[in-house]
């Protein structure tokens, strides 16, 4: 390859040129984000109408922030502000680092199946539709679950923990762990492969043990892959997927577990309150982005990763 | 540093990738429906249709007495079939379960070659699955259908007067006139007043064709169903219980029968106010007080409070299934045919009739005295009769099945003539029944004996049969015919529950008729009614749960309710009823 190439006194078409296969390859991808990520922007419009459908976006009346007053103002706007920074700290405190424990386990282990058995087994959750496993989790903590059971030896009375809402939160928490760590650890664990063994030579000879070398070597290997995606996990903070939260929730743990996107989905889809539910999506996309930053910036503080 | 950069190019990938699945398709929805334009409505189209016919081309019936039960059609206006030109209508329809299960396509049933056959109007049917979503897709298509059967009194936002301002549907009043392709209609409208006085939205406007359920027996069809002899096993007399008092002895009595778990069983809190509300004399959501006609809001009266303290003991007591905010209906099924419960709120025709298919088809499977039965729903006192009891209207808002005609439709009239055929009198019967009605021993219209031998025919149900042939036993466009329920209801037993059911209460007077809202008042009325409902499905599941008290919140819980607009909901509601009252 020629050095020129990347040289940026070309002009913008010039270059492209250049690199045309490199830019097919990302072109659907932009593609993507165009039809999927930018053009439905132009849709939260409606979040400042009283939208009909039918009528369409320039024929709603335009209200200005009615609806994010109304929200605010609602009876649930700081319950369920709660409960979605609990349910989503609470995610991101212990469902961040299991992939990353997981990974450095998954280092250490020798062997020629043993790994990929283990691998795979904890892959298979990931690939599970969420309906189907939620459908699980529900049988699981039910009357007569098989967690339920095991819970009787400590003391609980039977009766289906979906219906007590201080459970709720380990209930999600937990079975996040169970659903995402096998997948989540594939980052790591490329990263992982990337560290250069003279590092774990070098340390081995400086008489390292095991737990040293981890310490010393493998974790500062792989920060720069950490922070990046914590940073993008904090972009997440908000937007607890509320698939999940409809699909293990019940009206009478509605106070512990409603959180703002599925208050979304009830008003929007069902209760078909388009601009109010578009409004309190905004609000949420809007905190969600605020975070992003605030995190990229105390990264960039903090340590020399950062986003941009 | 190069590895690190490509680990992190290939990691952004797949993050975004899982990020965009994540957000996508929840705003791409969004901007689909920004990408129609509006298109006005143009009422030329159904005022051209209606050309003064100056001659008068028939004389007009006799008009009759009505007397509160439906007057079944009579008339037959329009000469069938009509010219149509080749023109073909487009027609948006919800596919019912009975037909996908039967013969798979509207297209392929029967009734659907009939409709054309008979009326001379093709039909393009465009079927769906009668979601919200699928109507709301294609309420924003650049071309609507001609036809859409829908519910458009509760279930598009803003209501009908919306609907009509946002060019989707057409005022038909022009079309459902004397000497107009809607002359039967408008015959049926002349014979039944009442049912005439609802279908119209305040103004007066005809809004839809619509699905009327006009006959006593059609009103109630789901209600409290027992295990006899479980009951009997118990030495209960089941027959004779007719108040909480006694149903409560009762359980208690049932639930040492062996075999029995929980004696009574909901599916969701609905259900187990079906089963005890009109004991306490409120119903689910705003109803009308019996006494005073005024609009209340059943969950925040005192009768609700009573009712979820009895519900709440009775579980406690082991009496009520403790899942009973949310069981499913294979459960259900399973335990009222292996007797582990006793005591359920359940259709006639879907649960009752599928026990008893099910006992009939296979009966060592279940225990020889097995044995269903129905009984009234319960009061306050001996001898009074349920005001608050299961019941209808006989324009039937909660179907979705009234055939709208869209703002886009070029020939208003030829769709009209389509659901015109329906409701003229020979229409009526086919339409219901299929071609081949035949009458029964007292003389009134039922299916041909083909219909009924389903199995012959390659039916798995009765149903499906039915449901290849007319349509009187899904929701459509027209008036369902009562003869259909006694047909469907095969055994004794269920025919029995309509009696049960029907004959001894006094119910439709406690329901909201189906008033209309203007859209501003729809709106605000929405955004209320759906805080109070998530705050009272948040109440009753903690109470229901154990987890908080009825008596001790009770006070607390009316004042969140009334910070959310009960009363204004209340009084947007009063103001709707008074309206249609005024009608």
């Amino acid at each position: 390859m020629a050095k020129d190439m990347y040289a940026s006194n070309k002009p913008l078409a010039t270059r492209i040129w250049k690199n045309r296969e490199l830019y097919i390859l990302i072109l659907p991808v932009i593609i993507y984000f165009i039809l999927f990520q930018y053009k439905p922007m132009a849709g939260l419009m409606i979040a400042f109408q009283d939208f009909r459908p039918r009528a369409g976006i320039w024929g709603s009346d335009w209200v200005g922030f009615k609806h994010f007053i109304a929200f605010f103002q609602s009876p649930f706007f700081l319950s369920r502000l709660a409960n979605t920074l609990r349910i989503s700290f609470a995610t991101l405190i212990f469902g961040f680092p299991a992939p990353i424990f997981f990974a450095l386990l998954m280092n250490e282990l020798r062997g020629k199946w043993f790994p990929r058995v283990v691998q795979t087994v904890t892959y298979m959750p990931h690939f599970i539709s969420m309906v189907v496993l939620c459908g699980m989790i529900r049988d699981f903590v039910a009357r007569d679950g098989v967690i339920t059971y095991i819970a009787g030896f400590f003391g609980y009375a039977p009766d289906n923990m979906l219906n007590h809402g201080n459970l709720f939160l380990p209930i999600y928490v937990l079975s996040n762990i169970w659903q995402g760590v096998g997948w989540g650890s594939i980052v790591y664990l490329a990263a992982l492969t990337g560290i250069d063994m003279q590092l774990y030579e070098a340390a081995k000879i400086d008489g390292a043990g095991r737990w040293k070398q981890t310490v010393h070597v493998t974790l500062p290997s792989i920060i720069p892959t950490i922070v990046t995606m914590f940073i993008m996990r904090c972009g997440q903070i908000m937007s607890v997927g509320h698939e999940k939260i409809i699909l293990l929730y019940n009206e009478a743990i509605y106070d512990d577990s409603d959180v703002i996107s599925s208050f979304v989905y009830r008003y929007g889809l069902t209760m078909r309150q388009y601009s109010y539910s578009a409004a309190v999506g905004l609000f949420n996309s809007v905190v969600n982005f605020s975070l992003v930053i605030l995190a990229n910036t105390v990264s960039k503080k903090l340590s020399e990763t950062s986003l941009w | 540093m190069k590895k690190f950069l490509a680990v992190l190019l290939a990691m952004a990938m797949v993050v975004s990738c899982l990020a965009g699945c994540q957000g996508g398709g929840e705003e791409s929805s969004k901007t689909e429906t920004s990408k129609t334009e509006t298109s006005k409505t143009e009422t030329s189209k159904a005022e051209e249709s209606s050309k003064t016919e100056e001659e008068k081309p028939y004389e007009l019936l006799d008009a009759i007495e009505y007397t509160g039960e439906m007057n079944i059609a009579r008339s037959s206006y329009v000469a069938y079939p009509v010219e149509s030109d080749g023109y073909t209508l487009r027609w948006w329809v919800a596919l019912p379960n009975n037909v996908a299960n039967g013969v798979g396509t509207v297209a392929d049933t029967e009734w659907a070659k009939n409709m054309q056959e008979y009326t001379g109007v093709g039909i393009e049917w465009i079927e769906s699955d009668g979601s919200s979503e699928a109507f709301g897709v294609m309420s924003v298509s650049a071309e609507l259908p001609d036809v859409v059967e829908w519910e458009w009194a509760n279930a598009y936002p803003g209501g009908p007067v919306a609907a009509e301002a946002d060019g989707l549907l057409t005022y038909l009043n022009d079309l459902i006139q004397p000497y107009t392709n809607g002359a039967d209609l408008w015959q049926f409208l002349q014979d039944n007043p009442q049912i005439d006085k609802q279908v119209k939205d305040d103004s007066g406007n005809y809004y839809c064709v619509p699905f009327i359920r006009g006959s006593k027996y059609l009103q109630c069809t789901s209600g409290p169903i027992v295990r006899a002899d479980l009951f009997e096993a118990a030495g209960v007399d089941y027959t004779t219980i007719s108040t909480v008092d006694e149903m409560y002895d009762a359980l208690t009595k049932v639930k040492a029968v062996e075999g029995i778990e929980y004696p009574m069983l909901g599916r969701s809190l609905g259900e187990v106010i079906n089963l005890l509300g009109s004991a306490y004399n409120f119903r689910a959501g705003m109803y009308r007080d019996y006494d005073t006609t005024e609009i209340k809001y059943g969950y925040a009266e005192e009768g609700f409070k009573e009712f979820m303290k009895t519900a709440v003991q009775w579980k406690n007591e082991g009496l009520l299934h403790p899942d009973s905010l949310s069981i499913d209906k294979n459960t259900r099924t399973e335990a009222m045919l292996n007797g582990k419960t006793a005591f359920i709120y359940g259709a006639g025709g879907g649960d009752l009739g599928t026990y008893v298919q099910a006992v009939e088809t296979d009966p060592s499977k279940y225990v020889s005295t097995i044995k269903f039965d129905t009984i009234n729903f319960l009061v306050a006192n001996e001898g009074d009769t349920p005001h608050y009891a299961g019941a209808s209207y006989d324009y039937a808002t909660t179907s979705k099945s009234h055939g709208a005609i869209t703002a886009d439709c070029e020939h208003p009239e030829l769709a009209m003539a389509v659901l015109n055929w329906g409701f003229s009198e020979e229409g009526h019967l086919i339409l219901n029944f299929g071609s081949d009605y035949t009458y029964d021993e007292n003389g009134d219209p039922t299916y041909s004996e083909k219909t009924m031998n389903y199995a012959e025919n390659g039916f798995a149900s009765i149903a499906t049969s039915m449901a290849a042939g007319g349509r009187a036993n899904m929701s459509f466009p027209g008036a369902q015919d009562p003869g259909y329920i006694f047909a469907y209801y095969a055994s004794p037993v269920q025919k029995q529950a309509l009696y049960n059911w029907n004959d001894y209460q006094d119910s439709q007077s406690t329901l909201i008729p189906p008033v209309t809202l203007t859209a501003e008042e729809a709106t605000e009325y929405a955004t209320i009614i759906n805080n109070l409902d998530t705050q009272v499905k948040t109440s009753y599941g903690a109470w229901f749960a154990g987890t908080a008290d009825v008596e001790a919140d009770w006070d607390s819980y009316l004042a969140t309710l009334e910070s959310m607009g009960l009363s204004r909901a209340i009084e947007l509601q009063q103001a709707a009823v008074d309206r249609y009252d005024a009608r």
